[in-house]
């Protein structure tokens, strides 16, 4: 990684203050400059990808900090095309900051250079990663909504308004746009593991095996599994939808992060 | 004799929920009928030139334009309408403070209810009846334009009219944070009171669906027809709950009509959609406790007093950035009428003295037959008019623009004694060249009219110069 990813997250906590600032003082003009310092940002890390995959041969997803800085730039492009179709800016308050937070520790962990792993370099390996990743920032998008979704409720129920009330949209579309998100992430964690069983039975010869990644994974599954379920045929909605929503990502994100910190299992941080 | 400025200003005298009982209020209370009528009889007031009322049920203010003891007989005049009580109910102001309470007015910060949006379409009303009775003219059509604009400006750049100053518009306010749009939505009115059908009518949206249920069917028939419902039988309640979105729930029952177990019991049916009550009985319809229900919102009338009162300190938070816009747009517009001043009078005089001019020049080439004067002959006959008008005016042009630079006060002064010298009036303006004649006819009235009322009000004969 390159010097680029430090200038384009400076662009992202630019963004960061600003729709926080937002949140306070709601002038359409600081979330739009926001959201432009962010496209800024998200152009400069698609020119850095890019160019590690047409230089370099792969997608930059080898190691924990190119990993994390690749769920930041899926989690920009998320926000930004939510935005252009709900014209939500406020949602950027929620999003924004877990941007920051995913990409701050890519930039420090920046210069561990990750060996490139063989697996990777498996065909159509690539694709199955990036689908995996894309379901995270969408089940993290999803997330932030749904936070925005209890801290809304918890307003409403309660009877005490603080400044969100009057800035958040209102629970249904906080709660229509959590489900949807959640639907595509849901629907591309079910071909990550598909694709990655497929894998699987050609790397090790079985299509699963009893590893605390691929565990994890499983049960992130079936909680968004059960959620989507409930949703279509029980009814749910609301704040235990959200609820499951969070815990469904906290999961996932466990799988993700925490077993690439201490790779013990087959599939993790090495990709062996 | 006169004194030597009499200057324009702007006064109101008037009452309000202030200062005023409603006894009062409702007396000297003016129905749109009679408006016209009231205007024309203000104006007729000593110092009165431009005269605009605003008439609600909490306030009723004249606002007045003219010499400074205008203020005296509007009062004297509204006194004696009021009756008794209203005399020391009456508030006046001039110049200034006039036109700081005109400006707080429309951006209602001078409202029972800060923030309330009606009132400034209410001042827009009374001026638009001010203006077809014609009882104003130019300056009070700028002052009430520029609270206008003013009022515009503390509603984009404050917040203050973004809460909900009753409970039926903060059941909106809350309606529309659970649903986002109320278009579409059911409403459900439990009993049939005057209230339910407030609220209706604020709820309902576009296509949302009312339906209406009471003890006796007849009365729900009734309301349902008031507010394009559909009315059920009493037994229907439950099943009518599994399907709507809001319900507005005011029975004169003593014990809660809308229990915990009869909600939980159409929640499943209901596929667990969000559910806003709204229970504006006392005693209260709504069982405590529906409101820990799943995506069930719970509001009576004390939660609704409490957005309403929420919604209060938060407008006086945003009334205190409204009040230093009002300061800030009352300073600018003083300070352009100041400009304006100076050079209408100016511009007045320099029309005057040019009539004057053109009128002796066609008299005097009148008496001589067409071939008596050559065209070059004409023209320096036209020529000499203008000259001895611009050399006169010279001086009086140069003096009066350093005055208008030097200060309002001297601006005022000077401008006033021109005014008075050359009996020039705002209402000149225009310039049909007949218009003046009449004026002319006016000054020959004035010697025999000025010196009668002398000391009293003197500076009010130049009222009665009025051309109109």
């Amino acid at each position: 990684m390159t010097h680029l990813l430090s200038f384009a997250s400076h662009f992202y906590l630019f963004a960061a203050i600003l729709y926080v600032i937002y949140l306070v003082k709601s002038h359409p003009r600081i979330a739009q400059v926001g959201r432009l310092s962010l496209a800024v940002g998200f152009t400069l890390q698609t020119v850095l990808i890019v160019r590690s995959f047409l230089g370099y041969g792969y997608t930059p997803i080898s190691n924990l900090a190119e990993g994390l800085s690749f769920l930041g730039w899926l989690l920009v492009g998320g926000f930004l095309i939510v935005e252009r179709f709900y014209h939500l800016p406020i949602i950027g308050t929620f999003i924004t900051p877990l941007v920051v937070g995913v990409l701050l520790p890519a930039v420090l962990l920046r210069d561990e250079q990750g060996h490139v792993a063989n697996a990777i370099k498996i065909p159509g390996m690539p694709v199955h990663i990036f689908i995996a990743f894309a379901g995270i920032a969408a089940f993290a998008l999803a997330t932030g909504v749904s936070v925005a979704y209890l801290l809304m409720e918890r307003q409403v129920k309660g009877k005490k308004f603080g400044v969100l009330f009057s800035r958040l949209p209102s629970l249904e579309v906080l709660d229509e746009l959590s489900d949807k998100l959640m639907r595509w992430g849901f629907v591309a964690l079910s071909i990550t593991m598909i694709s990655g069983s497929i894998f699987a039975h050609r790397a090790w010869g079985d299509y699963w095996r009893w590893d605390p990644k691929l565990t994890l994974s499983l049960v992130g599954w079936l909680v968004y599994a059960a959620l989507v379920h409930a949703r279509l045929f029980a009814g749910w909605r609301g704040r235990r939808a959200a609820f499951l929503t969070m815990v469904g990502f906290v999961i996932l994100f466990g799988s993700f992060v925490g077993l690439r910190l201490f790779p013990t299992g087959l599939h993790g941080g090495d990709f062996q | 004799m006169v004194a030597p400025t009499n200057p324009r200003v702007y006064s109101l005298v008037g009452l309000s929920h202030k200062t005023a009982p409603v006894e009062v209020r409702e007396r000297l209370a003016v129905a749109s009928g009679e408006l016209p009528q009231l205007l024309s009889q203000l104006k007729a007031q000593d110092g009165v030139e431009e005269a605009m009322l605003v008439s609600t049920c909490n306030r009723v203010e004249a606002y007045v334009y003219g010499g400074a003891e205008g203020a005296e007989s509007v009062k004297r005049c509204l006194a004696q309408r009021g009756g008794p009580g209203a005399e020391n109910s009456l508030y006046t102001r001039s110049g200034g403070e006039a036109l700081t309470h005109l400006f707080r007015v429309c951006c209602s910060l001078d409202s029972m209810i800060l923030g309330e949006p009606q009132i400034l379409g209410q001042v827009k009303d009374s001026f638009a009846g001010a203006q077809e009775a014609a009882s104003i003219a130019g300056a009070m059509t700028q002052a009430a334009q520029a609270a206008f604009a003013t009022a515009k400006r503390v509603r984009t750049e404050t917040s203050i009219g973004s809460s909900p100053v009753s409970m039926a518009s903060a059941a909106v306010e809350l309606a529309r944070k659970i649903f986002g749009g109320l278009d579409g939505r059911t409403v459900l009115l439990v009993g049939a009171g005057a209230m339910s059908e407030l609220c209706a009518k604020h709820l309902s949206e576009g296509t949302s669906r009312i339906l209406v249920v009471n003890r006796t069917l007849e009365r729900a028939q009734n309301l349902a027809l008031e507010v394009g419902g559909i009315a059920h039988p009493w037994e229907k309640l439950t099943d009518l709950l599994a399907e709507a979105d809001i319900v507005v729930s005011s029975t004169a029952a003593q014990r809660p009509v809308l229990t915990v177990s009869m909600i939980h019991s159409v929640l499943k049916q209901r596929h667990y959609r969000p559910l806003f009550l709204v229970d504006l009985a006392v005693p209260r319809d709504i069982e405590p406790g529906v409101d820990k229900l799943e995506n069930v919102y719970a509001y009576d009338v004390d939660d609704l007093q409490h957005v309403v009162d929420q919604g209060r300190s938060a407008r006086e938070q945003e009334a205190k950035r409204a009040e230093a816009i009002v300061a800030e747009e009352v300073e600018r517009f003083l300070r352009a009428r100041q400009v304006r001043d100076a050079v209408p009078v100016l511009a007045l005089l320099r029309n005057r003295a040019e009539e004057i001019a053109r009128l002796e020049v066609e008299k005097t080439l009148s008496l001589f037959g067409e071939e008596e004067l050559t065209p070059k002959q004409r023209k320096s006959i036209e020529a000499m008019g203008k000259a001895i008008v611009n050399k006169l005016l010279h001086f009086p042009t140069v003096k009066l623009r350093d005055a208008g630079k030097a200060g309002a006060e001297q601006a005022a002064q000077v401008a006033g004694v021109v005014a008075e010298l050359f009996d020039l009036h705002e209402s000149d303006k225009p310039n049909p060249p007949a218009a003046a004649k009449p004026n002319g006819a006016a000054k020959a009235g004035e010697p025999e009219r000025r010196p009668a009322p002398e000391p009293a009000a003197a500076a009010a004969g130049r009222n009665e110069l009025e051309p109109s």
